[in-house]
């Protein structure tokens, strides 16, 4: 019985969460439109479910917040209420009264808000905009008081809730990736239909509420399997060719290859299990820019698409951060004061534009804003100033790898970060929260025309497809997705350019390095780090990031595997280059180099393209 | 004795049904009138609780449509609502409401709202498919 109640309370957690995540555009929305009755029913709807769920559990300062705001969303839906700005604060007030009530019950910390205050706030806010003051409500907790008898079946609090995914069956296939959209999940409040288009019918129970952890379990075990597969598909090959007419080798290699593509697809369906619509992040924004426009005092539009794509859960955990300090700084720094815009013939009204999309196994999400760009002389000069490249640097470096600049820790460019934007963390932030998801950021900007951020994340971060190399007798695992080619060279065809290695590649100039001078290991027989080595050939591993393109030379190439990745605790990526490690074919333990942040190395060492 | 819960409130129907349950009773859940509709002839119910608010048909909207039905008529409803309002209960009542509760309810007050219910009609019995 208790672990009913409890799962009855976790679910109540959830359910709240979810509506408000989901009513809170909807103000914006409708402080845009004006009246909408539709928009108005459904919050107010979602308000009422949420006192009723509240009230059955006794949660009485959670009911008595939505009470009070529903009472004016009742209002403004009958239409005795013109909605206004003054309420609306007051609204997103409760809106977030409510999301804090909801944590202390989740964190199970018994710290009690007072709500007083803003029950009376919102009171107050309804009797200013109702003209008839006769009809006031008087009493907040009409109808609203518990139940004693809840006590019945609710005897202790529960431990806090378990985060869980629904796995929904979608009921059609559609989009245009060609990722299958989910069903409406099922929710508290109903999803955004026109009043006469039926539902959708669902045939019995289509979702199933499973715990992350278990989800994850599975995940892991698919991870292992992936090992055992790999391992399985060595000694095959090994069999196959030391017994090379054996009627129960070629038995073994059918079965390894069978294994080998049902791991597969295992484990594209174990990764589907996790992913999530991105929109659980972008639902947040247009409340934050609307409540941003208004202290900076900038007009903006937000415009978002491609809000179904769906992500690893991990990814909508961790991207939300990054995103909301690039959406601050795109408005705070990037967007023009108003009159500014004017004076350049730019319409007044800011544009912040976020397009996600799915581009082969990348989830790639774009802001961009229509502001004035960066200005990449003034970057250069005070990084310098900040000691953080020196002057030479500075001057070799090309404009795009100067916007790099920004990702630098320590550094800001305005003088004083305002709190909106800055907040003592700078972006260095993003691209670390980014590369842990093994993603990468480009910056791309044009004076007065606007900057776009570009984040590009893989779909699943357990398993990657990897290039394994070898330098020095040890084996190296390289992500495959920033890969563009491999070569094979002769000694002869590099050459240097004012102390850096360069190779040409089709007319195009490409900076090298030597991957034992990248991870500070001796070359065999010449230590001296200057690149060389004795060998006559070379194999090239030419990388592309973003607008960055650059070489590695490494001793061999080993060939294309899939790996799991295993992270090393106590390993900062941004030092040693390396992800993470990872168990290969042949049972041996190799470290997985971070492309990304060989490439934050670049900055002030490349001299370009 | 079977008893149909619906409730847009995904945590509403779980709590309800877990009462209920806790009381003998079994359940069977709907999302809203649509839904309950669609549900209803499937199998033998044989109380209707149902929330006033909610998204496609709302409660008076489904106490109406029973009441079309000849066989569906029969089945006792009772609402079970956070509007503590004479002139809706009094709707729902016209309507051919068998009861009208205001959330939160629990306990013996629900049991025995329930109960009542239940035995006024127990002559007439459950409904079988339709």
């Amino acid at each position: 019985m208790t672990d009913e109640m409890e799962e009855i309370i976790n679910e109540f957690i959830t359910e709240a969460e979810e509506s408000l995540e989901r009513i809170e555009p909807l103000f914006v929305e409708l402080e845009q439109k004006g009246e909408d009755k539709e928009l108005l029913n459904d919050i107010f709807r979602s308000m009422h479910t949420i006192k009723g769920a509240a009230g059955f559990l006794g949660f009485q300062p959670i009911v008595d917040v939505a009470h009070s705001s529903e009472n004016i969303m009742k209002k403004l839906r009958d239409g005795e209420l013109a909605a206004s700005k003054p309420l609306m604060d007051v609204i997103l007030e409760s809106v977030d009264m409510l999301r804090a009530l909801l944590d202390h019950l989740k964190e199970k910390d018994d710290i009690e808000e007072d709500v007083a205050p803003l029950v009376q706030k919102l009171t107050d806010a309804l009797s200013a905009a109702t003209t008839e003051d006769a009809t006031l409500p008087s009493d907040n907790n009409d109808a609203v008081s518990p139940d004693e008898s809840v006590d019945e079946v609710f005897d202790v609090l529960p431990e806090p809730s378990e985060e869980s995914i629904e796995i929904v069956k979608p009921v059609q296939e559609s989009s245009a990736a060609g990722i299958p959209e989910p069903a409406a999940l099922e929710e508290c409040a109903p999803v955004q239909t026109k009043k006469d288009s039926p539902p959708k019918v669902k045939e019995g129970a289509q979702n199933l509420r499973v715990e992350v952890s278990r989800i994850d379990k599975v995940m892991d075990l698919a991870g292992e399997v992936v090992l055992v597969r790999n391992r399985l598909l060595n000694i095959s090959n090994y069999f196959e060719q030391q017994y090379n007419n054996d009627e129960q080798a070629e038995i073994l290699a059918e079965t390894v290859s069978f294994l080998d593509r049902v791991t597969s697809d295992m484990q594209l369906a174990v990764m589907r299990m996790r992913m999530q619509p991105i929109k659980k992040v972008l639902s947040k924004f247009p409340r934050l820019v609307r409540d941003m426009s208004a202290s900076v005092n900038k007009d903006v539009d937000l415009v978002i698409s491609g809000e179904g794509t769906e992500v690893d859960k991990t990814v909508i955990e961790h991207i939300g951060d990054p995103l909301t300090h690039i959406l601050r700084n795109s408005i705070d720094h990037g967007l023009e004061p108003t009159e500014d815009r004017i004076a350049k013939g730019k319409p007044a009204k800011g544009r912040v534009e976020i397009n996600i999309y799915q581009k082969g196994n990348q989830v790639v999400i774009e802001i961009l804003d229509d502001g004035k760009g960066m200005d990449v002389e003034k970057l250069k000069q005070k990084a310098v100033e900040k000691g953080l490249i020196t002057a030479e640097e500075a001057h070799k470096m090309t404009d795009e790898t100067a916007t790099d600049i920004i990702f630098m820790p320590g550094f800001s460019t305005k003088k004083q970060a305002t709190e909106l934007s800055g907040r003592g963390v700078g972006m260095d932030v993003v691209k670390t929260n980014v590369s842990l998801l093994n993603g990468y950021v480009e910056v791309s900007t044009r004076k007065d025309v606007g900057t776009t951020f570009k984040l590009c994340i893989p779909l699943t971060l357990a398993i990657i497809q990897t290039l394994m190399v070898e330098v020095s007798g040890t084996k190296y695992a390289i992500p495959l997705t920033p890969i563009e080619e491999t070569l094979m060279v002769s000694k002869d065809d590099i050459d240097n350019v004012t102390g850096q290695n360069v190779i040409v590649i089709r007319d195009r100039v490409c900076p090298l390095f030597e991957l034992t001078n990248l991870l500070g290991i001796d070359s065999n027989g010449n230590g001296n780090g200057n690149g060389d080595n004795d060998s006559e050939k070379k194999y090239i591993i030419v990388i592309s990031m973003g607008d960055k393109r650059f070489c590695i030379a490494v001793d061999r190439l080993v060939g294309q595997e899939e790996v799991v990745i295993k992270t090393l605790s106590g390993l900062d990526s941004s030092n040693s280059h390396v992800l993470g490690a990872t168990i290969t074919g042949d049972g041996k333990v190799v470290f997985i180099l971070d492309v990304s942040s060989i490439s934050r190395k670049m900055i002030g060492i490349a001299k370009g393209q | 004795m079977k008893i149909m819960i619906v409730d847009d409130c995904r945590t509403t129907r779980k709590l309800l049904g877990h009462y209920l349950k806790t009381r003998g009773y079994s359940v069977v859940y709907a999302e809203n009138g649509l839904d309950a509709l669609e549900k209803i002839g499937l199998e033998e119910v044989n109380l209707v609780m149902t929330d006033l608010n909610m998204p496609y048909m709302d409660g008076m909207e489904l106490i109406k449509t029973l009441q079309t039905d000849p066989v569906l008529s029969e089945i006792p409803v009772l609402m079970v609502t956070t509007e503590n309002d004479d002139e809706e209960r009094d709707r729902a009542l016209g309507y051919g409401a068998s009861g009208y509760v205001v959330k939160p309810v629990m306990g013996d007050e629900l049991a025995n709202n329930i109960k009542s219910i239940l035995q006024n009609t127990s002559n007439e019995g459950g409904v079988s498919n339709v």
